[in-house]
């Protein structure tokens, strides 16, 4: 499964990398700082991502704005998109699932809370029927 | 040959001589027995004659002696109308004696009459005899004189009239009568036959002559009236009376009778006719003919029942009407009156019975009524007297009731018949009056002196009336407002809406708006105005009424406060935004250092000492500790109604939720004490109310059995529900502490200080109130109410 992570703080693409590795999963990661950045990606490949995995914090395009672009768009729409999130706002909430997201991870303070529902994640969307590009 | 000739001429006068000879003897003869005839007829006539003669002589004498004793005159003349004789009665008549002068009767007759004569002659001539000749002749002394003379011609002894005799008889008399009756028929048949009355001529109901009017009347000719009978014309008769009548006339017991009968005309349309009925009879005394006349009295019928219609509507109204009415004549006594007459003077009779009744002491009998009583009869007596029209007397009566009086003498033809008094109850009106004239000083007052500014305009929007509130308001004078128009000179900011506004009230509708205006000094001006459309005693409308009220104090702070408001919202909005920004940019931060502290301690556990684990797992704790921290002022600043969705949320629902999420300790039971209601509100925030309660009460209880009971009750505007645990209690310090931020009571990790105040603000948005009873090692019971 190949597995776009777009987020901003490299300590966060760290604790994915090492997460997956860990548990020896044979997932590959693209990396993207920022939504524009994660466009660009995505326009410029024709090997389309499983599943991304998002974050909504972030410079220059947040996570919001990119979701919408996304959901726009005839061919990037179907791909499935996990928020991951430290953002418990209500409001933030209800506007990924109406703009249209297949999940909505918080981020949990421990480490190993983070791997334990990292792996829930992956391993659920692994057993997925997934549309293939 | 002359001899020859004569020769000849001789014998042959010879043989002529001869035939004549014989012929003689012939004739001879024949005369001789004709004479012998003739000798004995006239013997024979001569014997005749002799008697004849003798006989006419004794007839003459025989007549001689009639005529000499005859009373009629009596004339003989002859046929050149000469008197030969007349006897004495006739000389008397005619003034004339033959024997003294010569007396030619055709000179005594009228000339009209001569050419009658002529003919009456020749036919007497003819004929012999005259009989019935009539005309007018002159006496001797020039009078006119009908006669009626028969005549016989006289012949001589060879049957050859010679004379005529005749006997006079004088009808003048007669002639006249008949003339005078012919004249008089003739007069009658005028009559008759102008009469507006129809007549009809009736034998056993048979008719027999009618005149035209009847004929117009029924719309038959008399040709058909002639063959019909009574019976065909007329409505059989339903009248008793009428019927008893006609009874007796056929009886013989009645001449005439008159009734009003009713007809059948031709065109099928019946009439009403008064009919007079007359018997004629003959002198055995049986009827002859009946006579009808027959007057057309439809018409006078209608009018009559219209008459009387319109006298029963007349009495209706007046015994209806809400006026007392009493009608005296010149005596004093009443011809009419009704019952609100009665009514007002509590007579316990009806208005009928009092017609008759002597009113000359009514006045002092119904004095006891009135307030002023004397006054009272002293005015009724002055009214009676002057005898003009008095009207709108106001009496009080002893009830409270308030009488309006009016008195109208009345005069025909200037001799006084009587008078009408009307009595009418003005009570209402005069007390309506009253209370209108009061109400009118109280609002003309308040008007006057009210701080809100009063407006009239007319159609044409020109200014009626202001006070002086409106002047103040404006800044105008009241001289510079009145009789102006008000749109020009009130400067008004929004002025279509004031247009549209006018037009409103010209529909009848009243609304309240606000506009701007400049006063005088040129501020600007908030006013509250009230229009409502202004009628005339016509309810037709006639303009407008404002009441204005300057709010542009309340306007400006109103203004104020939406700005407030705006910018509050705009600043919360901020300020959440703001909390969650924060709390990712700290969150964040605290993440990295959990995951790198932890991946320190995993990757370089062979490394470090004991102390070095320790350091780390307290570095955990501590970020821990501030992740909490930051989640708990996240919550407590989101805590607003802006977000607040109201939906139908089950307490109970919400606390068995509640046991299974948060962690509850072994030891210690959650248990619902009666079914928690069902709340209008939001279900997140009412989640975090209970959780933070029972999460702080399951937290602190020390006891082997802990205990939390949840109950609730309800008042009419709360619902109040309690929990109470048997932990360890609050010291009453700090009662009040509690439930302000970051006032943290507890010694454990977990307690942040924020929970309660949570608690107080969610309380606080449903308007209920928080407070609790504690003993130090009992327990505590936190008691909160929220609003329904």
């Amino acid at each position: 499964m190949n597995i776009l992570l777009i987020e901003d703080d490299t300590i966060e693409t760290m604790k994915l990398q090492r997460t997956v590795s860990k548990l020896q999963l044979r997932h590959g990661i693209l990396e993207a700082k920022n939504g524009e950045e994660a466009l660009s990606l995505l326009e410029s490949t024709n090997a389309l991502p499983d599943i991304i995995l998002l974050d909504l914090n972030m410079p220059r395009m947040s996570g919001i704005e990119f979701l919408k672009i996304l959901k726009a768009d005839h061919r990037l729409k179907y791909l499935p998109t996990i928020v991951l999130t430290t953002s418990e706002n209500r409001a933030d909430l209800l506007e990924c699932y109406e703009i249209g997201i297949a999940g909505y991870i918080i981020k949990p303070l421990k480490y190993e809370d983070y791997e334990l529902k990292l792996q829930k994640v992956l391993a659920y969307w692994d057993i997925n029927e997934l549309v293939k590009a | 040959m002359l001899c020859k000739m004569a020769e000849k001429e001789v014998l042959l006068l010879k043989k002529a001589l001869e035939r004549q000879k014989k012929a003689r003897i012939q004739a001879e003869k024949i005369l001789e027995e004709k004479s012998k005839e003739l000798y004995d007829v006239t013997q024979h006539l001569k014997e005749a004659n002799s008697q004849l003669e003798n006989l006419l002589n004794e007839k003459t004498s025989e007549l001689d002696g009639v005529f000499i004793n005859i009373i009629d005159p009596y004339v003989v003349m002859d046929l050149k109308f000469n008197v030969i004789n007349m006897n004495r009665s006739a000389k008397e008549f005619l003034g004339y004696d033959h024997n003294r002068e010569r007396l030619n009767l055709k000179q005594l007759v009228h000339p009209e009459y001569l050419e009658y004569t002529w003919e009456s002659i020749q036919s007497l001539l003819e004929v012999g005899t005259l009989k019935n000749y009539r005309a007018k002749i002159f006496s001797k002394d020039g009078t006119e004189k009908w006669v009626q003379i028969n005549s016989s011609l006289i012949y001589d002894k060879e049957r050859k009239p010679i004379a005529a005799q005749g006997i006079i008889r004088d009808i003048t008399n007669e002639t006249e009568i008949r003339q005078l009756l012919d004249e008089q028929k003739r007069q009658l048949d005028i009559i008759v036959g102008n009469s507006p009355l129809g007549i009809a001529l009736t034998i056993k109901g048979k008719i027999i002559k009618v005149n035209p009017a009847f004929e117009n009347l029924l719309g038959y000719s008399e040709y058909e009236l002639k063959r019909l009978h009574v019976k065909d014309i007329t409505v059989p008769e339903e009248n008793e009376e009428s019927i008893r009548l006609i009874d007796q006339m056929n009886k013989g017991r009645l001449d005439t009778f008159s009734i009003v009968k009713k007809y059948l005309r031709k065109d099928g349309t019946t009439l009403f006719a008064k009919t007079t009925v007359s018997a004629v009879k003959n002198h055995r005394g049986d009827v002859d003919y009946q006579v009808a006349l027959v007057e057309d009295i439809s018409k006078e019928r209608e009018a009559e029942e219209r008459t009387k219609a319109s006298e029963n509507r007349l009495a209706t109204l007046i015994s209806n009407l809400q006026t007392g009415v009493l009608l005296e004549d010149e005596h004093r006594t009443i011809s009419l009156t009704n019952q609100m007459f009665c009514d007002l003077f509590h007579i316990p009779v009806t208005p009928e019975s009092l017609k008759g009744a002597d009113c000359s002491n009514a006045a002092e009998d119904n004095k006891k009524y009135f307030k002023d009583p004397e006054n009272f009869v002293n005015r009724i007596e002055t009214i009676l007297q002057n005898r003009k029209v008095v009207l709108k007397d106001e009496l009080e009566m002893i009830d409270g009731s308030i009488l309006e009086r009016d008195y109208i003498p009345i005069f025909n033809q200037d001799i006084y018949k009587g008078h009408l008094w009307t009595y009418q109850d003005v009570t209402l009106r005069k007390n309506y009056k009253r209370n209108l004239e009061a109400q009118k000083e109280k609002y003309s007052s308040i008007i006057a002196n009210m701080n809100l500014g009063l407006i009239e305009v007319d159609l044409e929007d020109t200014i009626q009336l202001v006070n002086q509130s409106f002047c103040n308001m404006s800044g105008f004078a009241e001289t510079e407002l009145v009789g102006q128009k008000a749109s020009e000179v009130l400067n008004l900011i929004e002025r279509d809406l004031l247009k549209e506004k006018n037009e409103k009230r010209l529909l009848g509708e009243s609304d309240s708006y606000e506009v701007r205006v400049a006063h005088k000094d040129g501020r600007t001006r908030h006013w509250l105005i009230s229009g409502a459309p202004r009628y005339n005693e016509a309810g037709q409308a006639v303009g407008s009424i404002g009441i204005h009220l300057d709010i542009t104090d309340q306007k400006q702070l109103e203004l104020q406060k939406e700005k407030l408001l705006r910018e509050l919202e705009s600043s919360n909005q901020g300020l959440q935004e703001y909390a969650h920004i924060v709390s990712h940019d700290l969150k964040s931060p605290l993440r990295s250092i959990s995951a790198l502290a932890s991946w320190l301690a995993e990757d370089y556990k062979e490394v470090l000492d004991d102390n070095g684990l320790f350091n780390l797992q307290q570095m955990q704790e501590k970020v821990e500790s501030m992740d909490r921290l930051i989640s708990g002022i996240l919550k407590y600043s989101s805590i607003s109604h802006d977000t607040s969705e109201h939906t139908q949320v089950d307490l109970n629902a919400v606390v068995n939720e509640i046991r299974e999420i948060i962690f509850i300790p072994e030891h210690v039971n959650v248990l619902i004490m009666n079914t928690l209601p069902v709340v209008l509100a939001d279900r997140t925030k009412i989640y975090q109310l209970f959780q933070n309660l029972i999460g702080n009460a399951v937290v602190h209880i020390e006891a082997e059995q802990g205990l939390v009971e949840i109950s609730s009750s309800e008042t009419r505007t709360h619902w109040q529900f309690n929990i109470k645990d048997n932990g360890i209690g609050i010291a009453p310090e700090y009662h009040e502490k509690i439930f302000k931020i970051f006032q943290s009571i507890g010694n454990g990790e977990r307690s942040t200080g924020i929970g309660l105040s949570i608690v107080k603000k969610i309380i606080d948005l449903y308007e209920g109130s928080i407070w609790l009873d504690s003993t130090i090692g009992q327990g505590t019971t936190f008691h909160f109410t929220l609003k329904k």
